[in-house]
């Protein structure tokens, strides 16, 4: 018989080492499958289940089926609470429940230590009862044997085992790959076992219907209160349990390597609790029926196929309960051991050494040792208190005792994930005055007035105070204790939680945290200091991780950080980013308070203060406005370079139309110079002239000097009229008086060309102009109109009319006007229409006019009339008393 | 492709599913509602709460899995950033 443990205990050896290797090689990615992952999560079902289950369920029915639905409820419900404990687990590095709670709390010592304290206190009797089922079971397959030699033997080789494999390496976040595997063998082999024996208990009883046959419905439905108080309180208990329990944490968040996984478990898990739970009330009740009146229920998975003669079932059914056993003390010796070492260990140990010393000690060894150390502890605990209990059946009740003393972690874990406004100092009071009714209502009575509290005191209360009666606290009665307990323990915990969260200040930390964990979602850990940024020093900081990631880790963390920073091959700056960093990963061996504590000792920096705090929530909004005024900014850039854009090409423009011009007036000036030159040269060199010639030649130079000057007066008064240099004077003038006269001036050219002038004068309209400026102007269009008239019967007709504040006078020809595309350039500076080609005109004469009437607040413009003709137009504006007579009149 | 609403939509249809189920598993199995079926009676020689739990129990199973599917193929177009760790990416490509 011990052959067959020592051979399966050497397979599992095997199995983890292998495991190990595979893994430190990079092969067995299957190994991190979802399969593995809900596998391990079934370490929730302990030798408590394998034995207890059948035992409990020919006691009291279908009870037991609740300490399976919670955890059912629990994992269909996994998108709300195990997603985001999952989420935050990876987020911040969490190595234990005892981190999460005081990770989210400000990385509050104080509370790693309670809660570590409560996760002794709760997996002591626990394992205890581990140890317990093992030897029983040991002693009814190989006959009576010393149980306490027994006992110990099983403990002590536990401990090896999980020594060996549990503490290969510090940072949780590696996680153990090896023991994984092998819990994920066990939960095979124990699930297996369960069936096999459930199966042939069917088939021997000649089917599932037959087992029930003479039995009363209410056997297999247990006692009074179905679907009452306690079925309620234990199914609530037990989705505590999958939560709290310090080695499903382990499992569900700790040891989770994608978080896809756990869709794959929220279904795969319930599943298997179902396959374990399929056959324990046919096997309950066919051991009832089967077996002798005296013999165990917690044993009949072992003496039912014993009885039946058949040993090699019995052999498979005692392999099960040994890997229920086990997989259990292992993960909750990992667990719990990660807790006192991160969260107790540690503390002292900095507390002890001298500043400055965590850097020339080798933190990393006394972390191993001391969690190689708490194994062993732990392991003896559950050793010494199954001696000292005697192996007494109060062990059994020990299971539901455990489960309530860690749901005391509940309020404080949920407060801490949903609600912000929870505070370290509400969580600690919480959770203190929870495990203290606790301890007073189920624990210490569970002794049975052995152990602190007497039987006096359990009948009559301390001091015979009926009120403070344990299992009858003010006076609560007819409840069954556990509901009790449950009841009292949990409502004033949650109640001093919720209350003293209200009335306790926050510090800065706890509120970064606090923000960090409720909105996991939403944050990621990595851009959010914990630290003011202070003097560290890198080498300091580097030591300090090599101690205790280990040399190679740390030098391929820091290499990372230089050369994130733009530094590779130095060491990184000690910048608030990288401290915070560094700090994480620190967490990610040693917890968060820990990792708190050693590094703000070795960079002597003063804690986060409120203004940095603020800085920090600040920091996202900030860098908003700064992106929006950025772009504002770009936008104003981009207006700006277009106006300059176009004011270049209106340069350009104006430059090129400046260097046109030029040419143009150098090219007008040439010609009549050209002449007087020519002309002045004949007049001096050649002496043969007869005077007739001479005075010719003279009134030639004459002409063109005249010319020239009037070009020159034209250019002077258009540019003058341009540059707004020259300014009109406006009068109030009469408009058909200035009309009468100009037509008066050029009616001797009109005459002489044989040209008709009409005049419509229209109203007597008094117009705001300069009045010289105005008969310029139409005598410079009538002169126009006149010269290059080319019909045959030439006629001109000069219209006035007015509208809305507006007098308009038309100039209108029968020579058939100038084409559209010719309007285009009429007002150009020499240009010259088609009709004036063969003209001296300079091209001047509408530029200077339309200026003219501009500079009048008028405007000079080509119609286009019906039939293709056009005429000149030009407004200006009616004096305005002028209009208002007009208007009363 | 799905846009970008359609997906947020569907997610909170699956999310809300989800909590439906939750909901349902409460009622079925851990209220008075349960009482309702513990019954003095046996079908096919077991007794009717036995049916009647394990039965609850395999729905929800069913039920969690169909609606897993649903939200993994959503993780996988983005619903569930699936690790934003840099660090944590190294340990998935190079187990220690």
């Amino acid at each position: 018989m011990l052959g067959v443990c020592l051979a399966y205990v050497a397979a599992l050896f095997i199995i983890a080492a292998l495991v190990d290797r595979a893994a430190a090689e990079g092969r067995f990615r299957w190994l991190q499958s979802p399969l593995i992952y809900t596998l391990s999560i079934s370490v929730y079902c302990t030798s408590w289940t394998f034995y207890g289950a059948v035992g409990s369920a020919a006691r009291n029915g279908l009870e037991f089926i609740t300490i399976y639905l919670g955890p059912t409820l629990v994992f269909v419900g996994w998108f709300w609470l195990l997603r985001k404990l999952v989420r935050i687990g990876r987020e911040h590095r969490i190595t234990s429940i005892a981190d999460l709670i005081s990770s989210r709390y400000g990385k509050s010592a104080s509370l790693a230590v309670l809660v570590t304290l409560i996760a002794v206190v709760a997996t002591t009797p626990y394992i205890a009862l581990q140890l317990q089922s093992l030897t029983r079971s040991y002693q009814v397959v190989a006959g009576e044997s010393n149980a306490v030699a027994t006992a110990f033997w099983i403990a002590a080789g536990l401990a090896v085992f999980t020594i060996l494999f549990g503490t290969r390496n510090l940072d949780a976040n590696e996680r153990h790959h090896g023991v994984v595997a092998a819990i994920a063998v066990e939960a095979v082999v124990k699930l297996f076992a369960l069936l096999s024996i459930g199966l042939f208990v069917v088939i021997s009883a000649g089917g599932l219907g037959e087992i029930f046959v003479d039995v009363p419905t209410d056997v297999v439905y247990g006692g009074e209160e179905f679907y009452g108080t306690r079925w309620v309180t234990l199914t609530l208990l037990s989705a505590t349990a999958i939560i709290c329990l310090p080695r499903q944490f382990q499992v569900t968040v700790v040891e989770n390597v994608d978080e896809r996984h756990l869709a794959t478990a929220s279904w795969l898990f319930p599943a298997y609790l179902f396959g374990m739970c399929l056959f324990i009330v046919p096997l309950a009740i066919y051991g009832l029926k089967t077996m002798p009146a005296d013999a165990n229920p917690d044993l009949y998975v072992l003496t039912v196929p014993l009885t039946a003669g058949r040993s090699d079932l019995a052999l498979l059914a005692f392999i099960g309960g040994f890997s229920s056993a086990t997989s259990m003390v292992i993960v909750a010796a990992i667990a719990v051991s990660t807790m006192v070492s991160n969260h107790i260990v540690m503390p002292i140990a900095l507390r002890l050494l001298p500043s400055g010393q965590e850097v020339s000690g080798d933190v990393r060894n006394l972390l191993i040792l001391s969690r190689r150390v708490s194994i062993a502890v732990i392991l003896g605990l559950g050793f010494l208190y199954f001696q000292l209990s005697g192996g007494s059946d109060a062990l059994a009740a020990i299971g539901l005792i455990a489960f309530a003393g860690v749901a005391q972690f509940l309020p404080a874990l949920l407060g801490g994930v949903f609600w912000r406004g929870a505070t370290a100092r509400g969580a600690l009071a919480g959770m203190i005055s929870g495990v203290v009714i606790w301890a007073y209502t189920l624990l210490l009575p569970s002794f049975e007035g052995t152990f602190l509290i007497s039987s006096a005191m359990l009948e009559q209360g301390p001091w015979g105070i009926d009120v403070l009666r344990p299992q009858a606290l003010m006076g609560l009665n007819g409840l069954d204790p556990l509901v009790h307990a449950m009841v009292w323990s949990l409502s004033v915990n949650v109640l001093v939680f919720m209350t003293v969260s209200v009335l306790s200040e926050m510090s800065p930390l706890e509120r970064l945290q606090g923000a960090l964990f409720v909105d996991v979602f939403n944050t990621t850990s990595e851009s959010h200091a914990t630290f003011a940024a202070g003097a560290a020093n890198a080498e300091d900081l580097f030591i300090l991780a090599q101690r205790i990631l280990g040399t190679e880790p740390a030098r391929r963390l820091f290499d990372e950080i230089a050369a994130r920073q733009g530094r590779p091959g130095n060491l990184p700056l000690p910048s608030q980013d990288m401290i915070t960093r560094l700090e994480r990963e620190v967490a990610g061996s040693i917890g968060g308070a820990s990792a708190h504590a050693m590094i703000s000792r070795l960079a002597g920096k003063a804690p986060l203060s409120m203004n940095e705090l603020i800085d920090i929530a600040d920091e996202t909004s900030r860098l908003i406005e700064t992106s929006r005024a950025l772009s504002e900014k770009t936008e104003e850039l981009q207006q700006t370079a277009r106006q300059l854009r176009e004011a270049n090409e209106r340069l350009r423009m104006l430059d090129a139309q400046k260097d046109d011009f030029l040419s143009q007036v150098s090219h007008e000036l040439r010609t009549p110079m050209t002449s007087i030159r020519s002309f002045s040269e004949i007049l001096l060199e050649d002496g043969s002239l007869t005077d007739q010639d001479r005075a010719r030649f003279a009134k030639i130079i004459n002409d063109e000097s005249i010319r020239l000057t009037g070009l020159l007066d034209e250019i002077l008064d258009l540019s003058g009229l341009e540059a707004g240099g020259i300014s009109i004077t406006r009068e109030p003038i009469s408009l058909p008086r200035a009309m009468a006269a100009a037509v008066d001036t050029i009616s001797a050219l009109a005459q002489q060309r044989g040209v008709t002038i009409e005049i419509e004068p229209g109203a007597d309209m008094t117009v705001m102009a300069g009045g010289d400026r105005l008969r310029q102007v139409l005598i410079n269009l009538l002169s126009n109109a006149i010269k290059y008239n080319a019909a045959a019967d030439p006629q001109v007709r000069v219209v006035a009319h007015m509208t809305a504040g507006t007098a308009f006078v038309d100039v209108i020809d029968n020579g058939g006007g100038i084409g559209r595309d010719e309007a285009k350039t009429v007002f150009d500076k020499f240009s010259r229409g088609q009709r004036a080609a063969m003209d001296q005109g300079a091209g001047l004469g509408l530029p200077i006019s339309r200026a003219i009437m501009r500079a009048m607040r008028g405007d000079l413009t080509v119609q286009f009339a019906k039939g293709g003709t056009s005429f000149f137009r030009i407004s200006v504006e009616i004096e305005r008393d002028h209009l208002a007579e007009d208007a009363a009149g | 492709m799905k846009d970008r609403a359609e997906q947020f939509f569907t997610s909170r249809r699956v999310r809300d599913r989800a909590a439906i189920l939750t909901l349902i598993g409460m009622l079925l199995l851990v209220s008075p509602i349960a009482g309702v079926f513990q019954i003095d009676a046996k079908i096919g020689g077991i007794p009717v709460t036995l049916i009647y739990l394990f039965a609850v129990w395999a729905l929800l199973i069913i039920g969690t899995a169909l609606l897993s599917r649903q939200m993994t193929d959503e993780a996988t177009t983005g619903e569930i950033p699936p690790d934003r760790h840099p660090d944590r990416r190294r340990d998935a490509d190079t187990p220690p």
